[in-house]
């Protein structure tokens, strides 16, 4: 009954209070912003929007946020007593533990379940409310999905959620700890997932210990079929399940101790716990220490106050400030914390570690200052979700209680009454919390350095730490300010708490579900910059500072707002309030509204003049609008017969200080169809002015549409069969200020780079234009488009859209001292007018994608045969250089062997500033991004080298046959690639290294997906391109021979050398590879290419026998099946009688294979079978498939132990 | 320089229709001035007008030449302020919440703040224990720490509101004692409900109850205009009811287990009374008793 009535109690306070209902109330926007995200996704794509699976990762997603408002009831429910100095009270009370707390935890508990049970509801009432937009991807309803995502998900995660929050408020004894919980859950989840799963591979473990439950749920999506989705209920699943209990138990464990833990004494509420062992037996022996009675000295002490002098004017001000300051960061960081700091670092340098790795894929880099600084916690813009979170939330605490902080002690009579101005007091708590987060990123970057010191890199550049991090501090300085601002304005803790939090979140998740787009209306964003170690901060640094003034303008006009409503003294009420601010509205408060509401106008004036006067802005509706408009009009023209492109010569100027570039050029076209054209239609960018475009014979210009960049052309006299034309057009880039988005990089003043094709004017309508979005047609009453051609469209092969070769010509003209880079020879190169130029020309046809670049570069050269070879790099970017010549250097010599011809005279590779470590290879010319050159094989833990064979993959590209744009295009590039780069790495490295290369290719198995996929034939994604095709092709090498698979390729590229349509298609290699294989080996060609074949092999016994004649008899007890899934995931056993290779091993290393005593093909069937051999050594493993050829989700178990049976049988 | 509070007409009715001031005009001189009234009747307000933390719907308040309600600053410069109720930061030691104040006020100089800092804390004895967090601090130690915080810069003003109420005993006369001093340069604002708070220190008092001010007059001169009208006598519970209909009892108290009625009258009022050398109390009680609906009039001739 008393526990009844605890939780009778504590539901009827939180629900009379009006915060309550307003965190109730805020809840519903990201909950509606979020389900109507969810919306239009499912009707851009293929899973429908009820699908069970989705309803079960929006509760757990929607539940988390949840759980940052239950964490504001939960830390009051948990702490009010302390606050309100009840507890003694309340203690007093004859009230048992149990109901004590869990009278108040059931009460909570009722509300976050309340709070929960809203997210199911709007995700049936928003399709609902707009069936126009839910038509087609909303199901019919299944209860039971919204059931088991409740009570399997929600509801669980909101007792753990709620238990967790509560506790920590309870033990610490402050209601902002729960937040802590919060945070707590996140890591937790992020973390198990990243490394228990990621990179331990025991994800089984990770689903089992992630507290959220998101793990399970996240497996279930990656290994169903997708037409699962639609249909297939999470359902009770055993391990679900099993997490379930775990953490209800632990939940459970948590709360009793916590009971246990409660201090009931309420002697000392105002002593936390972690002091409390330190001070209470201080405390008492000072206060008993005391001498009785003193009034005796007290008179005999002449005069009573000592008279001070007292410091007015700027000088006063200035030390009460620096009091106040002070006072401050005694507040939200006592003394204590800092004994966390070293612990900080630590945890910075392994998040930086961790971060590293990351960065390089897996593979080790250099730990540059540049890179180190994206790694840095929370300020990092690549940090995960969880730290970002964090990284908001703790301004927001720390604000909170920084206003509240006189209030919360009631020491507010004594400080107001202090004749301190407002000013002073609100400015001393602002660089208080400044000082404190400046200092906590001070901290970070300690951790930084020590993690470059870890991996032995000295060359620390603090210059450039405290460049990056001036910029990166600038936000959550501008945020702190917000907080502090809204705190005060707001004058009521957990409200003020609650909108902070949701003008920090809004914009991370709400923004663009409610159509706000423009980054002037999304609080505190700035244009994405990075850092580039050749290009530094340019072209981004002038768009953010405009911004961060923007931002800090509306920070000052908030802050003073703030200081008309500072808070001083008891008035309380709205009335009193408004009373005071227009009193205090006069003289400095005043004129620091006026100004600063001025410096917003101003600002945001030069700001809306860059993005919307001096660029066009569109939202991305009106964006794809246009993309719409231009397919409507201009799409009927798409089969309209035209020239095609054999010949440009250009003519570039970059102007690399003043972010401009132009291209004077000429298309030479000819009409190679056999009927005569009468109209041009020439495609132009939008990204760049086009100012001219003049054909070389009589035509009149129909249409000239710059909007939409199109322009129609009818020929006076058709343009006969065999006859050519020539375009000659002029366009011309500059960065007019800065627009809202993607600030163009392509001339900067060091380490200019454009693809050509985004600016010049191309020939005929593009359908690379078209909207791909399923929900974005629809709504533009744009018929269905398929992403891609299927395999067995006919017309596929022949669309030359983007596919012409042509030959080149290029002077480019650049700053004094840059070295300008276009494809072809350079044959010449001079100075003129104070300009660097250069010459180049092709001397064989190349691709239609090529690029521009102009920078300070360092060549580094070498021949092989008659080809130049050239890296062009950053001068400081030299580590892997001298890898990247000899991998180009013995791939050209090996791939020319095993192909033909390299085509060109020059090959080069050239570096550009840009994000990430990718490569791209265009003919004869492969460039890469900055962080490839900082690839840092010596410590590769995996013992591969990445840079080798990643610059033999993209050398490898230059020898594939030119695909057609259609399903399977990536096995004819990339899988080609890998492919013939294992050849060379084998050459270099030995087979034991291409061993390891494979293993860590393989890893991409051993992580959990879907069985469910088309076969090789129609592959179409980079699991398929980079990694299941290589292993098809890697078995056909072993199984047909090297020599032939190599044949039917060069073959292949031979029938197709002439780039001209028909482009090969994958049916085409599949024809070439069926040439060179033995009917012995067809049926396993078509398991590998025209199915999607699993095998399932495994090795069970193994056991040996000393014959009489010193061998050794292994008989080895196998297992095997073969199974074929289909797109919907169906599994089909298949009856095997495939030859799969058994081996039998010595003892080896530890890990490490023995040598390897029997290796031969066997024709195994379906079902168990035993092999026996006779090898001359002692074996010590054997089994089945040993070198992993035949496409096993499953390989570790493949290989077993040899058990001693003659020993036994002795 | 020599400084008078000056309150005129001070009116403050709160959001709840609570009206906590009424009309309230006071003219205080330096020295130790009491405001004794029950709880609620608007002491803790008037307080908090005085020290710059509220505002009221109407009136003046000047203190010297410096109009308190518009002149905050100014006010704070000269004021000393000991809230009725306060707390203090737990984890911060007396000398460096101290010294924090001290800059607050104004004191910046090192030397001038240290020398300060000691001197309150030597005067408040709260030395020894200086460098103790003070969520160590018993209640009366509490505050002495608010004084030495209320004492810093050398007020002109110093407003006390209930400061002695959860004191024992021993700190109570150690904290009079301690106020007893300042009057002689500063205008001294004692707002209590106990009455000895004023009979030992005041030499002037007001009496407030439901925001109006029932009398303002020197303790002695009070005890004086009733001397020779107070009687008492014992009384049984069964009586008390008849008495209170035939006269005007202010007070009834409980000696050794009997109670002793309190009456008010121009002359004794019947054989088992005696008179009673009055005392504050009686002061407080009878103009009490009168607020609270008795139609009795102290007589103005009865001045000596």
């Amino acid at each position: 009954m008393k526990w009844l009535e605890m939780v009778r109690f504590e539901l009827a306070h939180q629900l009379r209070r009006k915060s309550t209902w307003l965190l109730f109330g805020l809840f519903l926007f990201p909950l509606v912003g979020v389900t109507n995200e969810r919306l239009i996704t499912a009707r851009n794509g293929e899973i429908l929007y009820n699908a069970p699976l989705l309803i079960a990762e929006s509760g757990i997603f929607m539940g988390v946020v949840a759980l940052l408002i239950v964490a504001l009831m939960a830390g009051d429910a948990a702490t009010r007593d302390v606050q309100t100095r009840m507890e003694p009270m309340m203690h007093a009370a004859p009230v048992g533990r149990a109901a004590y707390l869990g009278g108040r935890f059931a009460g909570v508990l009722i509300l976050a379940a309340l709070l929960s049970s809203a997210v199911p509801l709007t995700h049936v009432l928003v399709p609902l409310l707009q069936p126009e937009a839910a038509e087609g991807v909303v199901g019919p309803l299944q209860t039971m999905a919204y059931l088991q995502s409740y009570l399997m998900l929600m509801l669980p995660n909101a007792f753990i959620g709620t238990a967790l929050l509560f506790c920590f408020a309870a033990i610490v004894r402050h209601p902002m700890a729960s937040w802590v919980g919060v945070a707590v859950l996140f890591l937790a989840t992020q973390l198990t997932g990243v490394y228990v799963g990621g990179i331990l591979g025991r994800w089984e473990l990770a689903a089992l210990i992630d507290p959220l439950g998101w793990i399970p749920v996240d497996l279930m999506g990656r290994t169903w079929a997708p037409p699962e989705f639609n249909q297939r209920l999470i359902g009770w699943d055993a391990g679900l399940l099993a997490n379930r209990v775990l953490w209800i138990t632990m939940a459970c464990v948590l709360l009793f101790l916590t009971l246990r833990r409660f201090d009931f004494g309420g002697g000392a509420p105002a002593i936390r716990w972690w002091q409390r062992n330190r001070l209470r037996p201080a405390g008492l022996g000072g206060a008993t220490a005391l001498p009785v009675d003193g009034p005796a000295d007290v008179h005999r002490t002449p005069g009573i106050v000592p008279v001070a002098r007292r410091v007015h004017g700027p000088l006063g001000r200035l030390s009460q400030t620096l009091s106040v300051v002070r006072d401050s960061v005694r507040e939200i960081a006592p003394r204590w914390t800092w004994l966390g700091a070293p612990f900080l670092v630590l945890m910075q340098a392994v998040i930086t570690l961790e971060g590293l790795a990351r960065a390089g894929g897996g593979a080790p880099v250099l730990p540059t200052t540049g890179l180190v600084v994206q790694t840095l916690g929370p300020v990092a813009g690549n940090a995960p979700p969880p730290v970002v979170l964090v990284a908001i939330l703790l301004p927001i605490v720390l604000a909170g209680e920084l206003v509240w902080r006189e209030r919360d002690n009631r020491t507010a009579g004594l400080v107001h009454s202090a004749p301190v101005p407002d000013g002073v007091l609100w400015f001393g708590k602002l660089l208080g919390l400044w000082l404190v987060i400046a200092g906590l990123h001070l901290l970070l970057a300690m951790g930084g350095m020590l993690a470059q010191v870890w991996l032995g890199w000295y060359d620390l550049d603090p210059m450039l730490y405290a460049r990056l991090l001036a910029l990166r501090l600038v936000t959550p300085l501008l945020f702190s300010l917000f907080a502090l601002s809204i705190h005060v304005i707001v004058n009521h803790k957990v409200v003020g708490h609650a909108l902070v939090l949701a003008l920090a979140l809004g914009p991370l998740i709400l923004a663009e579900s409610f159509g706000i787009e423009h980054p002037m209306l999304v609080l505190g964003s700035t244009p994405d910059w990075h850092y580039s170690d050749i290009s530094g901060f340019e072209p981004f640094l002038g768009a953010v500072l405009w911004f961060d003034l923007y931002w800090t303008a509306w920070a000052l006009l908030l802050a003073s707002v703030a200081w008309l409503f500072w808070v001083r003294g008891e008035e309380r009420g709205t009335g009193g309030r408004l009373r005071l601010v227009r009193a205090r509205c006069e003289g400095a408060r005043a004129a620091a509204v006026g100004v600063s509401a001025t410096l917003v106008l101003l600002i945001g004036g030069v700001v809306f003049y860059n993005t919307n006067g001096l660029n066009e802005y569109r939202s991305g509706d009106e964006q794809a609008d246009a993309f719409a408009e231009y397919e409507r009009r201009y799409g009927q023209f798409d089969d309209v017969p035209q020239p095609v492109l054999v010949a440009t010569e250009l003519a570039v100027e970059v102007y690399a200080g003043r972010g401009e570039g132009e291209i004077r050029g000429v298309h030479h076209l000819v009409n190679d169809s056999n009927l005569p054209i009468d109209t041009l239609h020439v495609a132009t960018s939008l990204q760049v002015e086009t100012r001219a475009v003049e054909l070389d014979r009589s035509a009149t210009a129909a249409v000239v549409d710059g909007t939409l960049g199109h322009h129609i052309y009818v020929l006076a006299e058709p343009l006969l069969p065999g006859d050519s034309l020539k375009l000659t057009w002029e366009v011309h880039h500059a960065r007019h200020g800065f627009p809202t988005r993607s600030i163009t990089t392509s001339i900067v003043g060091n380490g200019s780079f454009f693809v050509v094709a985004d600016w010049i004017p191309l020939i005929g309508y593009q359908p690379g234009r078209e909207l791909l979005g399923r929900a974005q047609r629809s709504e533009r009453d744009l018929p269905e488009r398929r992403v891609i051609p299927p395999l067995m469209d006919p017309d596929a092969p022949y669309d030359r859209h983007a596919m012409d070769y042509l030959d080149l010509a290029v002077t480019v003209g650049t700053t004094a001292g840059q070295i300008a880079v276009a494809p072809g020879e350079l044959v010449q190169s001079w100075t003129e007018e104070g300009r660097s130029y250069f010459r180049y020309e092709t001397t064989a046809p190349i691709g239609p994608g090529y690029a521009i670049f102009s920078a300070d570069y360092e060549v580094s050269r070498e021949r092989w045969g008659s080809v130049d070879i050239e890296v062009l790099h950053d001068p400081a970017h030299t580590a892997n250089v001298p890898t990247m010549i000899r991998s180009m250097k013995a791939s050209l010599k090996q791939l020319t062997e095993r192909f033909g011809p390299f085509p060109y005279e020059v090959i080069r590779m050239v570096e550009y500033p840009a994000e990430g470590g990718s490569l791209h290879s265009a003919s004869a010319t492969i460039w890469y991004r900055e962080l490839f050159s900082l690839f840092d094989p010596e410590r590769d833990p995996r013992r591969i080298d990445m840079p080798f064979a990643v610059v033999a993959h993209e050398v490898a590209h230059q020898f594939q046959p030119v695909p057609a744009r259609m399903e399977g295009r990536v096995l004819l590039s990339e899988s080609f690639a890998w492919y013939a780069a294992m050849g060379v790495i084998e050459e270099e490295f030995g087979p034991e290294h291409l061993g390891r290369f494979l293993d860590f290719m393989r890893t991409s198995y051993l992580r959990p997906r879907s069985r469910a996929d088309v076969a090789l034939l129609r592959a179409n994604d980079a699991f398929l391109g980079y990694r299941k095709g290589p292993f098809a092709m890697y078995a056909l090498r072993e199984y047909v021979g090297e020599e032939r698979v190599d044949l039917a390729w060069r073959r292949l590229r031979e029938r197709h050398a002439s780039h001209e349509p028909p482009f090969a298609t994958s049916l085409d290699l599949y024809r070439e590879l069926q040439e060179v294989t033995p009917d012995s080996l067809r049926p396993l060609l078509g398991d590998l290419l025209e199915r999607n074949t699993f095998w399932e092999l495994s090795a069970e016994e193994a056991t040996v026998a000393a014959t009489e004649d010193g061998q050794w008899r292994v008989t080895l007890e196998i297992r095997a099946r073969k199974i074929v899934v289909d797109t919907l995931g169906t599994e089909t056993g298949m009856p095997m009688d495939d030859p799969v290779e058994v081996g039998v091993f010595a003892a080896g290393a530890a890990g490490v294979e023995g040598p390897t005593l029997y290796l031969r093909v066997h024709r195994l069937q379906t079902g168990p079978q035993t092999v026996t051999i006779t090898v001359p050594r002692r074996p010590a493993r054997a089994g089945i498939d040993p070198r992993h050829l035949l496409i096993d989700v499953r390989p570790g178990d493949n290989v077993v132990d040899i058990l001693d049976s003659s020993s036994a049988s002795k | 320089m020599r400084m008078e509070l000056q309150i005129r007409g001070v009116s403050k009715t709160y959001s709840n229709g609570v009206r906590a001031l009424d009309d309230v005009s006071l003219t205080i001189a330096p020295g130790m001035y009491g405001l004794l009234g029950p709880n609620g009747a608007g002491k803790s307000t008037l307080m908090r007008i005085l020290a710059t933390l509220q505002d009221p719907d109407e009136g003046t308040v000047r203190l010297g030449d410096i109009d308190v309600l518009s002149e905050k600053e100014r006010t704070r410069e000269v004021l000393g302020y000991l809230p009725q109720d306060f707390g203090l930061y737990p984890g911060v030691t007396a000398e460096s919440l101290l010294t924090h104040f001290a800059v607050l006020e104004g004191i910046s100089h090192r030397t001038d703040r240290k020398e300060t800092v000691e001197a309150l804390l030597r005067r408040t004895n709260l030395w020894d224990v200086r460098s103790e967090k003070l969520g160590t601090y018993s209640g009366g130690m509490k505050q002495r720490f608010g004084v030495a915080v209320a004492l810093l810069g050398d007020p002109r003003l110093l407003i006390v509101d209930e400061p002695t109420a959860g004191l024992d005993p021993v700190e109570r006369v150690r904290f009079l004692n301690l106020l007893s001093e300042l009057g002689e340069r500063s205008v001294v604002l004692l707002s209590t409900h106990i009455v000895e708070d004023v009979s030992e220190l005041c030499s002037h008092m007001a009496v407030i109850d439901r925001g109006r001010i029932l009398l303002e007059e020197e303790p002695f001169r009070a005890i004086e205009q009733i001397r020779g009208r107070i009687w008492r006598r014992v009384v049984t519970t069964g009586e008390l009811g008849r008495l209170e209909r035939e006269h005007k009892v202010i007070s009834t108290r409980l000696l050794a287990g009997r109670k002793i009625a309190h009456v008010f009258a121009d002359a004794r009022p019947g054989p088992a009374f005696e008179p009673v050398q009055p005392d504050l109390k009686d002061v407080y009680f009878s103009v009490m008793a009168d607020e609270n609906g008795r139609s009795v009039d102290l007589p103005a001739e009865s001045q000596p």
